[in-house]
């Protein structure tokens, strides 16, 4: 009877943690990196005002030279209800077209006697282009209503009546169009029209202070004793109006970046004999 | 005498639901998938295909996808926690019931998944359309993997231990 043996109780070894405890860590930290990664790859976010943001939608991409560089986050009004305010999401690599001097406007497709653009956004997404400018990096724009025309110089030209002139129409030089009509406008005091204009990169030089400009709209017809007088500028701008430049043999100062010049109404004899020598500029700058 | 600190079973499961618990986070806020669609491209969470199922006119699904991947989940977890932490508290048949009900819901959960997978390998229209997985259904897919092991890893004999030790 003393022979059975007694039971040895123990109880279960058990470890105070479990080494599964590690799971939640690696959890946390496989969050983390995802949420950290996520975050990282996500570009800036701009926020442009539109005057007009028609077409556009939440998800409508923004493009730089036909790549896709961001999309659309969301369109809402602005407190007073005048500008319609698009927040868009940058991807990473255009991060850098967030910069002072950038320009933003939307492709809509547009048929008009100069031209037919934007035929993509008939069937595909309305989308907003941008034109990079290159200064400190800057997150609210102001949109263009209009399409910025990229590599070229604005100025202006005040004139008295805007009749037969439209905006896409021609500004000649020597009979070759070197840039075109941008905008239409009364001067801030009504009393006069100002025309803003884009002068090709490449023609710029010819652009100086002296140089006249006048309207070539239609066609001059002057019938007197002596006969007919029958003067009609390019066919181009006998449809879409134009405007004619010249610039004197002595030529001047090169004209500043939004230089204001006058309109003639025609042309004087005298003008039409210049023969300026000229450099063009080599390489549109900025490309 | 037999339990004086949290079992390991008990402490497994509690570990892989908290898991899947922080899991759910970036399974909800980051993307599932993005639809190419165009020259549109769209992300999106679990959420804000719930409310974009619900606005075109197909609140049965939206509440399906709701249910499957938002509630079940959640349900699931917490049921397993509270299990884990309160089960001396309730009789053995309750928590037997508890244990049955998160076994059969979890099942659900994997609908998301499958759906992601099979949209990918399906829509694949080159430049009209394309789907791409996103990383939130990473994080979804360990969610759901998570509490399957969380609730494998219950063991339901501690229910009866306890019963057992009832004065």
């Amino acid at each position: 009877m003393n022979n059975v043996p007694t039971a040895n109780l123990k109880p279960l070894k058990e470890t105070r943690f479990s080494s599964s405890w590690a799971v939640p860590v690696v959890a946390l930290l496989f969050s983390l990196f995802l949420l950290i990664r996520w975050q990282m790859n996500k570009g800036p976010l701009v926020t442009i005002q539109f005057d007009n943001a028609s077409g556009l939608t939440s998800d409508s991409p923004m493009l730089y030279r036909g790549a896709i560089i961001g999309r659309v986050e969301t369109i809402s009004l602005n407190e007073d209800n005048t500008k319609v305010t698009v927040v868009g999401r940058l991807d990473l690599t255009a991060s850098s077209l967030a910069v002072t001097g950038s320009q933003w406007w939307i492709v809509r497709p547009s048929v008009s006697l100069q031209a037919i653009s934007g035929l993509d956004t008939i069937v595909g997404p309305r989308y907003i282009e941008v034109s990079p400018g290159n200064g400190e990096p800057l997150f609210e724009f102001s949109g263009s209503n209009d399409i910025v025309v990229k590599n070229g110089k604005a100025y202006t030209i005040i004139s008295d009546s805007a009749e037969g002139i439209s905006i896409g129409a021609p500004i000649f030089y020597r009979g070759i169009e070197i840039g075109s009509i941008t905008k239409i406008g009364l001067a801030n005091d009504s009393s006069t029209i100002k025309l803003s204009f884009i002068i090709q990169h490449l023609y710029t030089p010819i652009i100086r202070t002296n140089t006249v400009f006048w309207n070539e709209s239609g066609i001059n017809f002057d019938a007197s004793l002596t006969g007919f007088r029958l003067h009609a500028g390019p066919l181009a701008s006998l449809v879409r109006g134009g405007v004619t430049l010249a610039t004197p043999t002595a030529v001047g100062d090169l004209a500043p970046e939004g230089f204001a010049f006058t309109l003639h109404n025609e042309s004087e004899d005298e003008w039409l004999e210049w023969t300026p020598s000229i450099e063009l500029t080599e390489q549109a700058a900025g490309e | 005498m037999l339990h004086t600190h949290m079992p390991r079973g008990i402490q497994r499961t509690v570990a892989y639901s908290i898991a899947a618990l922080i899991l759910f986070i970036p399974a909800n806020t980051l993307p599932i998938l993005s639809i190419t669609k165009m020259g549109y491209k769209s992300q999106s969470t679990i959420l804000s295909g719930v409310k974009e199922l619900w606005n075109n006119g197909t609140p049965g699904i939206a509440l399906l996808v709701f249910l499957c991947s938002i509630i079940i989940p959640l349900t699931k977890i917490s049921g397993l926690l509270l299990l884990c932490t309160s089960w001396k508290n309730r009789s053995a048949k309750n928590n037997s019931k508890l244990l049955k009900f998160i076994d059969l819901i979890g099942k659900w959960s994997m609908l998301d998944v499958f759906l992601v997978a099979i949209l990918v390998a399906l829509v694949k229209l080159g430049t009209i359309a394309t789907i791409r997985p996103e990383p939130g259904i990473v994080a979804f897919a360990s969610v759901v993997v998570l509490t399957m092991i969380a609730s494998a890893n219950f063991d339901p004999r501690l229910l009866w231990i306890k019963e057992n030790k009832q004065p």
